[in-house]
């Protein structure tokens, strides 16, 4: 008898579970508050409408939301044990990875969700471009998939959520870093630094320019962390 | 339905399970004795295929453990050691994914009928965090059967249970031998022998015992007797000891004031009764007890197991 839906049953379960979690909270109402502030400070002190203030810092605030969020998907499968239960169950390894990072998605598009109501109150006070709004959600969505791919990978690696926190935490910013070092580095291996870095893909949609490199940079990343969260799941076994 | 086939296993340098081969046949309650560290464990992984083996292979209904490993875990339930559950959950939560995961298109039918074999219905609403160790064996139990299947590993499913909540869990084992084939770890000598078919001994990775616990108990190689004479307790140790064929005296405590109470291991062969009242007689020691306890399963684990 083959499980039916397993990947959407396991995230309805992950999901429930951190639903539970008050960290999860905390995090949510940080970053609410966080980006709040950052969106409403130009909008009175400056009389300006626009997104860009809660939209700039969003790949550096990201890069320890989602670790955040992720950091027990693994780790405290294998702290407390209950990996083995899961992995004895008739569930294929990558039905138990998609299962855990659409729940982390799932979690992320919730907070997200919260923050509808920036472009919203833009709406009722100003006449923003809706293109640009689509875009910069667009390009939200791709940095989500790919930060909360790096998180789940982290928590693949280690049974301790502190060190899963770290370790994708400093993934992430390196993935930050990248776009300020280019800054510094002369021709030819700026532009290679630039196309690694984060900021570039998302800066480029956010502006509203849709263009299949950042597609392809935000889905390939976020294909490769997780096959590395396949392996190091499998590797476990062998060890 | 369960086939054994030179089974290894090491972690780095250390051999865990060497070339380990056995049947269990339908129907059988097996259960697989051994100190901690001999082995049990990683066999019982091997057999969900939750660990690769490094050698040989395994069988489990008709089916190879590695090349058709989620055919096996559908008709497997298992236990792991811990027993690790989701405390966030509740028990019906907990019940229902493990349910969908499974696949069951009679969800609820199976749900009612876990909850009942296992006495889950006080606490079905619960979280999992909030039950007794009692109930969270259940509810691993539970999770284990829900999906009827052939085989069942429990892997020493008694372990940190008060004598109550083993009697429970035992009974409710016995309830489901009728249907399946159940392979259980213990070091638990008295669970072994009150509610399994057959006895595997395993030692340091290896099987050195199979059998009924009736059987391996005449396997002993000592037979043990309970003498109690009213005497000085030297004296009687010091008599007791000069007899032919006496391995070994071991005081005893209980023993009435003025008396003293030994248990004597013998050789199978001698019987000592004779020799042992002919010592009472002699030295007016009047006789209050003199029981033949026969050997044990416990007698030929430790045998087995604290050989070097």
């Amino acid at each position: 008898m083959t499980p039916r839906h397993p990947i959407r049953t396991l995230a309805a379960k992950e999901l429930s579970i951190l639903l539970n979690a008050p960290a999860t909270y905390v995090i949510f109402f940080l970053f609410l508050l966080i980006t709040g502030y950052l969106f409403v400070a130009p909008l009175f002190s400056v009389g300006v409408s626009t997104l860009d203030s809660f939209l700039r810092p969003l790949p550096l605030i990201f890069t320890f939301t989602i670790p955040a969020l992720t950091m027990r998907s693994f780790s405290e499968e294998y702290r407390a044990g209950t990996i083995e239960y899961l992995s004895t169950l008739p569930l294929r390894d990558y039905e138990i990875v998609l299962g855990k990072y659409v729940a982390a998605l799932g979690l992320i598009g919730a907070l997200l969700a919260f923050t509808l109501i920036y472009p919203l109150i833009l709406l009722i006070v100003g006449r923003p471009d809706i293109g640009q709004l689509v875009g910069a959600y667009a390009s939200i969505i791709g940095l989500v998939v790919f930060y909360a791919a790096i998180g789940v990978w982290a928590s693949s690696v280690t049974r301790n959520q502190v060190v899963a926190f770290i370790i994708g935490f400093f993934v992430c910013f390196l993935f930050f870093l990248l776009g300020r070092v280019a800054e510094m580095v002369p021709g030819v291996f700026a532009a290679f630094l630039r196309g690694w870095a984060v900021e570039t893909h998302f800066d480029a949609l956010a502006r509203g320019v849709l263009d299949t490199r950042d597609l392809i940079y935000w889905a390939s990343g976020a294909t490769f962390f997780l096959a590395a969260c396949l392996a190091s799941l499998n590797a476990r076994r062998w060890r | 339905m369960i086939d054994i086939n030179n089974l290894t296993k090491t972690y780095g340098s250390t051999l865990a399970l060497d070339h380990v081969s056995f049947k269990i046949e339908p129907g059988q309650i097996v259960g697989l004795l051994g100190p901690n560290g001999a082995g049990k464990t990683t066999l019982l992984k091997l057999l969900t295929g939750y660990l690769p083996p490094t050698e040989g292979s395994a069988r489990l209904a008709d089916l190879d453990v590695t090349d058709h490993p989620l055919a096996v875990r559908e008709r497997v339930g298992y236990l792991p050691e811990t027993n690790p559950l989701y405390d966030e959950l509740s028990v019906y939560e907990s019940l229902v994914w493990t349910a969908r995961l499974r696949g069951k298109s009679q969800e609820t039918v199976a749900l009612r009928r876990v909850i009942e074999t296992c006495g889950l219905g006080s606490v079905v609403g619960k979280d999992i965090a909030e039950l007794s160790k009692g109930f969270r064996q259940r509810v691993g139990l539970a999770q284990s059967i829900l999906h009827d299947p052939d085989i069942l590993i429990l892997d020493e499913p008694t372990s940190g249970l008060d004598p109550n909540q083993q009697l429970e869990v035992r009974q409710l084992i016995q309830t489901l031998k009728q249907k399946k084939t159940v392979i259980l770890s213990t070091h638990i000598l008295s669970e072994a022998q009150s509610s399994c078919d057959r006895v595997l001994i395993i030692h340091r990775g290896k099987i050195v015992a199979d059998g009924s616990p009736d059987v391996l108990g005449q396997t002993a190689a000592r037979t043990r007797l309970s003498v109690e004479l009213k005497g000085p307790v030297d004296a009687v140790e010091e008599r007791l000891n000069a007899l032919a064929g006496v391995q070994r005296v071991a005081r005893q405590r209980g023993s009435a004031a003025g008396s003293a109470l030994f248990d004597v291991e013998t050789d199978p062969e001698t019987d000592i009764r004779e020799a042992v009242f002919d010592v009472a007689v002699q030295n007016r020691w009047p006789m209050l007890q003199l029981t033949v306890e026969g050997a044990s399963l416990e007698d030929v684990f430790r045998q087995l197991t604290t050989t070097s």
